[in-house]
C-alpha cells in the first residue's frame, strides 16, 4: 500500500513523476557512497520550479524529510533518505535556458549534466570549466550543492569560482533567488558562495547562473614515471613552489597504474611506483618553455620515461584513462570507498607515506589516484561490503587517514563533501563556536530542519552513525537515533 | 574625518581573544562597533555616530604564517596591503587584488575589493581560503583553512566577502598568492566607441591576446583602454603581437588605436593599476554600478554623454563593473543608472546608498539577525538592525 503522500505528489507532477514501488526504489537507496543506505518513502521528479515548491509543501503536510538528489553520483551519502522521507530528484529539470555568449554566462536548470553544458558550447570558444570525473553523469545542481572540483581546478578553480547566481526553494516552499542576470557582483555578503557546497541542506536549487570562460586552445600534456611516490609528490610540491600553475597535476600509484593499464591499455609502465599526469595551457609560444622548466624539476626528482602526448587524440586518450580510473578499481575489489582529504601541497610526500603505512597496519589494500596539484588525495580503500568486520575496519582506517590529514593542516574533504560519511569528524575539524554557527545558519534557512537534516552538520534532531553496522536499524547499516 | 574625532573611541585589540571581549563588551553596553579603516575614512561613508566604537588594528606586516612553497599566506586582518606585498616580495610573490595600498586585508574582504587584475587572478573571493572572525555575540568562528580545496562545513569564508563587516569582524585570513611575473607589458588603446567593446570582448577573451588585466578610463572627454600582460618575456611579446593584429582588424570597422606600449617593471605596473583607487578617494560623488558584462560599454557611453566635462569613469568590462564620479550632480547621475545595481560611496544624504532592492536581501537580513542578533556590527550600513 503506497504512502498517502504518493497520491498528493502525483497530483503535482503526474503519475510518471513519482516512484514508490520497492523494486524501483532500490536504485535510490544510496548514492556513490555504498556504505550508507536508506530506503526512501518515494522518489519525485519535478520538472520546474513551481513543481519543486508544490512538492515541498506536500511533503511538509505529511511531515516527511525532504532530500534533494541530482543524478546520485555524490560520494558522501548526502543524497540518501535515512529518516522517513522523500527524494526530490532534479534530474528531469534538464533544460539549458540561456547561453549568453556576450556576457559569458549560462542559465541552466539543476538537472543539466555537467558535460551537456560544455557540449552545448562547442564551437563558441567558451566552456563551463569545472570538470569532476563524474561529469558525464553528474548534474550542475549536484556540482553546485557539493562545490565539486575536478581535474582542471588547479588553474581554473572549483565550482564556487564559476557560479554567479542561483534560484532556490526553501523548506516552506518559498522561491528565492540571488545574483541573477549574469552579474559578476552584488550588494552585501555573498549568498551564492554560502549556498554552493551546502549539500542540499538549505534549499533545493532550481536554477543556476554559470560563468563561462574561454576554452583553452593550446596545451602540452605529458606524463612522468617515478620509482617512489615520495619523489612524485616532491616533484608536485616543487612545481608549485617555483610559481608555475599547471592546468592539472594528477597522480596514480603503482596499484592504480596496473588497474588502469589492464582496463585501457594506454601503455603505462606497470612496474612504476607512481605516475604523474601533467598538463599546462596558455599562450602557445611559451608552453614549450614552461614545459622544459617542469621537466627539469621532474628530472631533479628522479623522474624517468617522461612522455609528451603527440597529438589531440593521444591527449584525449590519456585523460580518458585518468577519468575512468575509478571504473578500473572494480578489477581490484567489488567494494571500495574513496577518501577525499586535502592537505597543503608541501606536505604531500609525508601524507602519502603515512597513508601507505596505515594501510599496512590495518592489512587493507589502498590504491591512489588523485589531484596532486591541489593536495587533494583520494585513497581508495578496497573492502568487502558483505563482511561487517571489514566494513568496520574500513571506516576506522578512513578515520585515521582523515585525522592525520587534519593534524598536518589539511581538511577532511576537498571536493566530495561531508554528507553523513564525515559528519563525526566535523567536531575535530571545527571549534565549538564554529559548529554552533553552522547549526544556526542551517536553521536560518530551514528552521524546522526538514531539508536533508543531519547531513554536513550534526543535528540536534537526528543522529546518523555509520560506525556500528552490526547494530544497524536501517537497511544499509546506519544507526539512526531520533533525539 | 580628523584623527582627533576618532581617537578616544578606537580600540586596538591585539588578537582574536581581545577582539571577542571588545564585541561582548559592546553587546553588554549596546555600543555599535565598526571595523574602521580607509574604506570608511575616505570613501564618503557617513562619520560614525558619537557613541560608536571603532576597531583599528595596526600591528606590523601582520603576516602570521607564509607557506611560501604552497603560495599561501595567513595574515592578520589588520595587515595593510602595502605591508603584505612588501613581505611577500621577499619570496617573489604578491597578492593580486588591486586594493588601495593603505587598505587592510580585512577591509578588502568586507568591501569585496577588486580591480583590473580580476581578469586573470579573480577577486578576493577567489583568492580567499580561510577566515577567522568574531560574530556579533563574541564567538570566534574559524572556517576554511590553508588548503586550496576545502568543502568541509558551510562556506562562510566566501560568504563574508562584501559583507561590509555587518556579519562579523574578520581577524585573520588565509589567501592564495602568486609569483611576481618576470615581465609586464601595458598597452593603451584609444577609442571613441566603448560600446563596441561589448560586441568584441568575448572574441578578444578567447583569442591569444586575452589580457591579464583590462580597464577602461574616461577623463576629459577621452576614452582609453588599458590592457596589461603578465608573464615571461616571450609570452608578453606574443600576446602584444596578437593584440596588435586584433586592434588592426578592429580598426577597419572603427577606431581602436594603440597609442602607447610600456614594458614596465612590476612595481610600475602595480602603480598604474591602482591609480584609480586614489581617484576614488578624491571624487566628491562616486558610485559603483554593476551591469551584465555585455552592457558595460553602453552604460559607460550613456553616462559619459550626460556630463563629459566633469564626469570620470573607470570600468572593468570583463566583469560589468563601472565606477563613475567627479564633481557632478549625484541625483541626476543616479537617475541615469536606471534599474542597474548601484552602490554609492560619496553621495548626498538624499540618495539611497544601495539599490534597487534585490531578491536576496530578505535572506541576507535573516542571516544578519542570526550572526549579529544584537545588531551591533556596523549597524544599518546596509542591512537593518532588529
Amino acid at each position: 500500500m503506497p504512502h498517502p503522500v504518493v497520491a498528493d505528489l502525483e497530483r503535482v507532477v503526474g503519475s510518471q513523476g513519482v516512484l514508490c514501488d520497492r523494486d524501483e526504489l532500490l536504485v535510490y537507496e544510496c548514492d556513490g557512497f555504498p556504505i550508507a543506505k536508506g530506503m526512501p518513502t518515494a522518489v519525485v521528479f519535478p520538472t520546474n520550479t513551481q513543481q519543486v515548491s508544490d512538492c515541498i509543501k506536500v511533503l511538509n503536510r505529511h511531515d516527511l524529510q525532504i532530500v534533494p538528489r541530482g543524478s546520485g553520483t555524490g560520494l558522501a551519502g548526502g543524497a540518501v533518505v535515512y529518516d522517513e522521507g522523500v527524494l526530490v530528484t532534479t534530474s528531469r529539470m534538464n533544460q539549458i535556458e540561456k547561453l549568453d555568449l556576450k556576457s559569458r554566462f549560462a542559465v541552466v536548470q539543476p538537472g543539466v549534466r555537467n558535460l551537456a553544458l560544455s557540449d552545448a558550447l562547442v564551437g563558441t570558444g567558451l566552456h563551463y570549466s569545472p570538470d569532476p570525473s563524474s561529469q558525464r553523469a553528474s548534474t550542475i545542481g549536484g556540482n553546485a550543492s557539493t562545490n565539486a572540483g575536478g581535474i582542471n581546478t588547479l588553474k581554473h578553480g572549483v565550482t564556487t569560482n564559476h557560479i554567479l547566481g542561483m534560484e532556490f526553494v526553501l523548506s516552506d516552499g518559498t522561491v528565492m533567488s540571488t545574483r541573477t542576470d549574469g552579474l559578476c557582483d552584488g550588494i552585501g555578503a555573498d549568498l551564492p558562495a554560502l549556498l554552493t557546497g551546502s549539500e542540499g541542506t538549505f534549499a533545493i536549487l532550481t536554477k543556476v547562473w554559470c560563468r563561462l570562460v574561454p576554452r583553452p586552445k593550446f596545451f602540452r600534456t605529458f606524463y612522468a614515471v617515478f620509482d617512489s611516490t615520495r619523489d612524485a609528490c616532491k616533484c608536485v610540491s616543487d612545481v608549485i613552489a617555483c610559481g608555475i600553475v599547471p592546468t592539472s597535476m594528477e597522480m596514480m600509484d603503482g596499484a592504480m597504474i596496473q588497474a588502469v593499464e589492464a582496463a585501457f591499455q594506454f601503455g603505462f609502465p606497470t612496474t612504476a611506483a607512481a605516475l604523474l599526469l601533467l598538463e599546462i595551457d596558455g599562450v602557445d609560444e611559451i608552453l614549450d618553455e614552461q614545459m622544459a622548466d617542469i621537466v627539469e624539476i621532474a628530472n631533479l626528482n628522479n623522474a624517468h620515461d617522461i612522455k609528451q602526448c603527440s597529438d589531440a587524440d593521444e591527449r584525449t586518450l590519456l585523460w580518458s584513462a585518468r577519468k575512468k580510473a575509478f571504473g578500473a578499481v572494480g578489477r581490484m575489489s567489488h567494494s571500495y570507498c574513496t577518501q577525499d582529504a586535502c592537505v597543503p601541497r608541501s606536505m604531500l610526500p609525508e601524507v602519502m607515506e603515512h597513508v601507505g603505512k596505515l594501510g599496512e597496519q590495518y592489512g587493507i589494500r589502498i590504491s591512489n589516484v588523485f589531484h596532486a596539484g591541489d593536495g587533494n588525495i583520494h585513497p581508495i580503500i578496497l573492502f568487502d561490503e558483505d563482511d561487517p568486520d571489514d566494513v568496520q575496519q574500513t571506516l576506522r582506517l578512513s578515520e585515521d587517514i582523515l585525522e592525520y590529514c587534519i593534524s598536518v593542516g589539511g581538511t577532511i574533504t576537498g571536493e566530495h563533501g561531508v554528507g553523513v560519511e564525515k559528519l563525526h569528524l566535523m567536531e575535530q575539524m571545527f571549534n565549538a563556536d564554529t559548529i554552533d554557527t553552522f547549526k544556526r545558519v542551517k536553521e536560518t534557512f530551514d528552521p524546522d530542519r526538514r531539508i536533508n537534516d543531519a547531513k554536513l552538520v550534526p543535528s540536534d534532531k537526528m543522529q546518523i552513525e555509520l560506525i556500528k553496522p552490526v547494530a544497524a536499524n536501517s537497511p544499509g547499516g546506519a544507526v539512526i537515533t531520533q533525539v | 574625518m580628523p584623527a582627533s574625532a576618532t581617537k578616544n573611541r578606537t580600540t586596538n585589540p591585539k588578537n582574536a581573544e581581545e577582539l571577542a571581549k571588545v564585541v561582548r563588551d559592546c553587546v553588554d553596553t549596546r555600543t555599535p562597533l565598526i571595523d574602521y579603516g580607509i574604506a570608511h575614512e575616505s570613501l564618503g561613508h557617513a562619520p560614525p555616530a558619537e557613541h560608536t566604537k571603532l576597531v583599528q588594528r595596526r600591528h606590523g606586516s601582520g603576516i602570521i604564517e607564509h607557506y611560501d612553497r604552497d603560495l599561501i599566506v595567513r595574515a592578520a586582518a589588520g595587515a595593510r596591503i602595502r605591508d603584505l606585498n612588501k613581505a611577500l616580495k621577499k619570496k617573489d610573490q604578491f597578492l593580486p587584488i588591486d586594493a588601495d595600498d593603505d587598505m587592510t586585508l580585512g577591509e578588502a574582504i568586507n568591501h569585496n575589493v577588486y580591480g583590473p587584475l580580476r581578469v586573470r587572478y579573480g577577486s578576493i573571493r577567489d583568492l580567499l581560503l580561510g577566515l577567522g572572525y568574531i560574530d556579533g555575540e563574541g564567538r570566534d568562528v574559524r572556517v576554511g583553512g590553508r588548503t586550496v580545496k576545502n568543502v568541509a562545513g558551510y562556506d562562510l569564508t566566501r560568504f563574508m566577502v562584501g559583507g561590509l563587516g555587518e556579519m562579523g569582524i574578520v581577524h585573520e585570513a588565509t589567501v592564495r598568492t602568486y609569483a611576481i611575473p618576470k615581465q609586464t607589458v601595458t598597452v593603451t588603446i584609444k577609442t571613441d566607441a566603448p560600446s563596441r567593446m561589448d560586441e568584441q570582448l568575448t572574441e578578444w577573451m578567447i583569442s591569444p591576446a586575452a589580457p591579464t588585466h583590462l580597464a577602461m578610463h574616461f577623463d576629459d572627454g577621452d576614452w582609453l583602454i588599458q590592457v596589461g600582460y603578465h608573464g615571461s618575456n616571450n609570452s608578453c611579446e606574443a600576446q602584444y603581437e596578437a593584440l596588435r593584429r586584433l586592434a588592426l582588424a578592429a580598426a577597419a570597422s572603427g577606431p581602436f588605436n594603440i597609442i602607447d606600449t610600456l614594458h614596465q617593471s612590476f612595481a610600475e605596473d602595480h602603480a598604474s593599476r591602482i591609480e584609480w583607487q586614489r581617484w576614488r578617494r578624491e571624487a566628491t560623488a562616486l558610485v559603483k554600478i554593476i551591469v551584465p558584462p555585455s552592457q558595460t560599454g553602453a552604460m559607460c557611453e550613456k553616462i559619459a554623454k550626460w556630463n563629459q566635462e566633469k564626469l570620470s569613469i573607470r570600468a572593468l568590462p570583463v566583469h560589468g563593473c563601472i565606477f563613475a564620479g567627479g564633481d557632478v550632480d549625484a541625483a541626476e547621475l543616479d537617475g541615469l543608472i536606471g534599474d542597474s545595481i548601484r552602490m554609492w560611496y560619496a553621495r548626498p544624504d538624499s540618495i539611497a546608498p544601495f539599490g534597487p532592492p534585490q531578491a536576496d536581501w530578505p535572506m541576507l537580513q535573516r542571516l544578519k539577525n542570526t550572526m549579529d542578533p544584537h545588531g551591533i556590527l556596523n549597524p544599518s550600513r546596509f542591512l537593518k538592525v532588529k
